[in-house]
């Protein structure tokens, strides 16, 4: 399983060394966590496994602050310190346990797998974390991590694309915020959204959140 | 921060598409086209003309001329092309390339004019003195034309006696290289003739007063120039001769605000100077951050009586502060309009800073101050979460130029190291005239203590659904001064005999005893 092939993954870095937008990478460890193993006492998800087969820590994007995949390699494993922490703090809030695996540089907000979502050969899902609001708040944004990397892919792409980054450096184009299109290529993110199964964990959003994942599904609030 | 802004700005005016050479030779060419131009209406043998210009980079701005009469004898007819020709030199080789005052004279001799210059004296740089070359040749048309038909006006309204002789000062207030205004001083008679009829003064005044004048619209800002015109009739005339004596910038009307303001005002005109259409191009590809300093610095330069409109209390308290203060204010608080909003803002704006207020039509601005209006009401309302997300974007990019030894670390741990607001965007309508991305509201901090300090303002959001701005002003107090410890790094701070949770706990037993209700 951790052979596994990651068209998204490579898609991401070859974005990020074509747009020339920075890499940090970091070797994997030498026994990675494998698929199905148990990280605070849930499965582990197989795609993550397979990127933690070949990566021990990966900074995206690093000259637009992207994001920044857990360390996870025999230097230092932040990915457990941090699953330790968000099983203490957050899974009650959040009425789920996610398993997170990476975040925004300099923002509170995390990205997760759900295991609770997981589809016949074990793959979880993606959500967005935002701790920044006094109860978190989620966002669906793949319908699994490998999509999730591609789907960022195609962000950056757009964030190059934009007049405003090639003339300033810079971008107002948040993710996922200003992705919905990009999103919405994702058939069974939208499948699984249309069928309320991100229900519970999307309790706190509000009137724009909800509008944000209408795009997304392609239905009217 | 705002200071290096504006100093990049300045930088890419000087260097994207630009030739400096070819700049420094414009500003030689209409340098001396001007003098040449004065000299030529001059015969007396003995009489003295000086320029004094401020050169600094290339750049030569006029700041006083001063003409001596000399005795009654006409000299020969001069060689215009040959003065020409040594003005070129001396404003190419050697003025062009000082830095400082300089005074440049002329005196008239029998066949030819002798040209001397003196860079000794050691004059205070002045506030319409420019740093950047400009290329372009001559004087816009409508700048000819409203200076013309000043002088027209003003020179119709002056009488001298007859075979007497009078004293005339005046003032012409500029903006830029706008005519702004003028206003008649007094007219002191000198010498009384012998009687009759007063006399006009010829045209001939009323151009030769253009040509001394026009040098004077190359300088910056808003200033004065004090003129005074030596006017005198001889018999057997039928009309007033008369000569400019001197003309010199007084002190600017409002004060220009900081050194950078002035060269990023400066930057901006340059554009347009050199041409309307790549002027407005290239002001129109700055980003969002240099517009709104480009506003602000603007705002203050114009005095707030321009906004002052009715209705409008969080939006003028926000923009009479310091520029720094004001430019990071507008930044945050534009984001708040719509695209639509921000561009017809822009468009708007951009007219007023680079063609005078008086070029906007009646409809422009009541426009222009409608969305003054708009921003009024748009910074008490609370922020949505996808602006909030924007904002956040904002002020982690921010936060990594103010502490750009930080960056390492936001980069190599991401998510492990959130910029917090200490006072928090889910309060920002309540401070409408702050700016909640300023440096002194940002803060790393491990996610841990992050947590810590969002379970507190938790806490305050359920005592305290819909606070007052003094009560979140005083909660953020209480949590700063027990985290503050943790601002700006990346590790725990060493020597300090209390946990984070210590920390917490300390600062809720402040809040419950702060705020009655508090659990």
């Amino acid at each position: 399983m951790e052979s596994m092939a990651l068209p998204g993954l490579d898609r991401l870095l070859e974005v990020c060394q074509r747009l020339n937008l920075g890499l940090r990478i970091s070797p994997p460890a030498r026994e990675p966590l494998k698929a199905g193993s148990s990280l605070e006492g849930l499965p582990f998800d197989p795609v993550l496994a397979s990127v933690y087969a070949r990566l021990g820590h990966v900074a995206f994007a690093t000259k637009v602050m992207g994001w920044v995949l857990s360390q996870s390699n025999d230097e230092e494993n932040d990915l457990e310190k941090t699953n330790k922490r968000w099983r203490e703090k957050w899974w009650k809030e959040l009425g789920e346990p996610v398993i997170v695996f990476g975040g925004d540089m300099g923002m509170a907000y995390a990205y997760a797998t759900v295991p609770g979502l997981a589809d016949g050969w074990g793959r979880q899902p993606v959500v967005r974390v935002d701790t920044y609001e006094f109860e978190p708040y989620i966002m669906p944004v793949a319908s699994n991590v490998d999509r999730f990397f591609d789907s960022y892919s195609h962000y950056l792409e757009a964030v190059v694309a934009d007049s405003r980054y090639q003339e300033l450096g810079e971008t107002e184009l948040v993710f996922p915020w200003h992705a919905t299109g990009l999103l919405a290529r994702d058939e069974r993110l939208v499948e699984l959204m249309r069928a309320g199964r991100f229900g519970s964990l999307m309790k706190n959003v509000d009137d724009v959140t909800r509008r944000w994942a209408a795009r997304v599904m392609g239905t009217q609030v | 921060m705002e200071q290096a802004r504006a100093a990049a700005l300045v930088l890419a005016v000087q260097r994207e598409g630009r030739d400096l050479e070819a700049a420094r030779e414009a500003e030689a060419d209409r340098a001396l086209a001007r003098v040449v131009g004065l000299c030529g209406g001059v015969g007396e043998v003995g009489a003295t003309l000086s320029f004094t210009f401020w050169v600094e980079k290339g750049a030569l701005t006029q700041v006083a001329y001063q003409e001596e009469r000399g005795g009654e004898r006409a000299g020969r007819p001069v060689d215009a092309e040959g003065l020409a020709r040594v003005l070129r030199h001396v404003f190419r080789d050697y003025l062009g390339r000082r830095t400082g005052e300089v005074v440049l004279r002329l005196r008239r001799e029998e066949a030819r004019w002798a040209v001397d210059y003196d860079a000794t004296h050691q004059g205070a740089r002045p506030a319409e003195a420019r740093t950047l070359p400009v290329r372009t040749q001559g004087t816009p048309a409508n700048t000819f034309l409203a200076f013309h038909e000043l002088a027209g006006r003003w020179s119709s309204a002056v009488q001298v006696p007859a075979g007497g002789a009078a004293r005339v000062e005046f003032e012409v207030r500029l903006e830029d290289g706008r005519l702004a205004g003028w206003e008649l001083r007094e007219v002191q008679r000198t010498r009384e003739g012998p009687g009759g009829s007063s006399r006009p003064l010829s045209p001939e005044v009323a151009g030769h007063l253009v040509q001394a004048l026009l040098p004077f619209t190359e300088g910056l800002g808003t200033r004065t120039v004090h003129v005074v015109l030596g006017a005198e009739h001889r018999l057997g005339e039928t009309q007033a001769r008369g000569r400019v004596e001197s003309a010199r910038v007084g002190r600017p009307v409002q004060p220009p605000g900081p050194n950078w303001y002035l060269s990023m005002h400066e930057a901006t005109l340059l554009r347009w100077r050199e041409g309307v259409v790549e002027g407005s191009a290239w002001l129109a590809q700055r980003g969002v951050e240099e517009l709104a300093l480009w506003f602000a610095l603007g705002i203050i330069a114009k005095g707030l009586g321009f906004f002052a409109t009715e209705g409008l209390e969080w939006v003028t308290r926000a923009l009479g502060r310091e520029p720094e203060v004001v430019a990071g204010w507008l930044r945050t608080a534009l984001k708040r309009l719509s695209k639509e909003e921000r561009a017809t803002f822009e468009q708007l704006w951009r007219k007023v800073a680079l063609e005078g207020e008086q070029a906007l039509g009646r409809s422009e601005r009541k426009t222009l101050r409608g969305l003054f209006v708009r921003l009024e009401q748009a910074v008490q309302e609370p922020l949505n979460v996808d602006l909030k997300n924007v904002l956040r974007q904002d002020a982690r990019k921010y936060y990594t130029e103010l502490y750009p030894q930080l960056a390492e670390i936001l980069e190599k741990q991401g998510g492990n190291f959130p910029i917090h607001h200490r006072r928090p965007l889910q309060y920002a309508h309540l401070f409408p005239d702050e700016n909640v991305n300023a440096g002194e509201n940002l803060a790393m901090l491990q996610k841990y203590v992050h947590e810590e300090i969002n379970f507190l303002w938790g806490r305050f959001r359920t005592a305290r659904p819909n606070p007052t701005a003094d009560e979140v002003r005083r909660a953020a107090e209480i949590i700063d001064r027990q985290f503050e410890p943790w601002y700006h790094r990346a590790n725990e701070p060493p020597g300090l005999l209390k946990t984070a949770e210590q920390a917490r706990e300390a600062a809720l037993r402040e809040l419950r005893s702060r705020f009655p209700g508090f659990d």
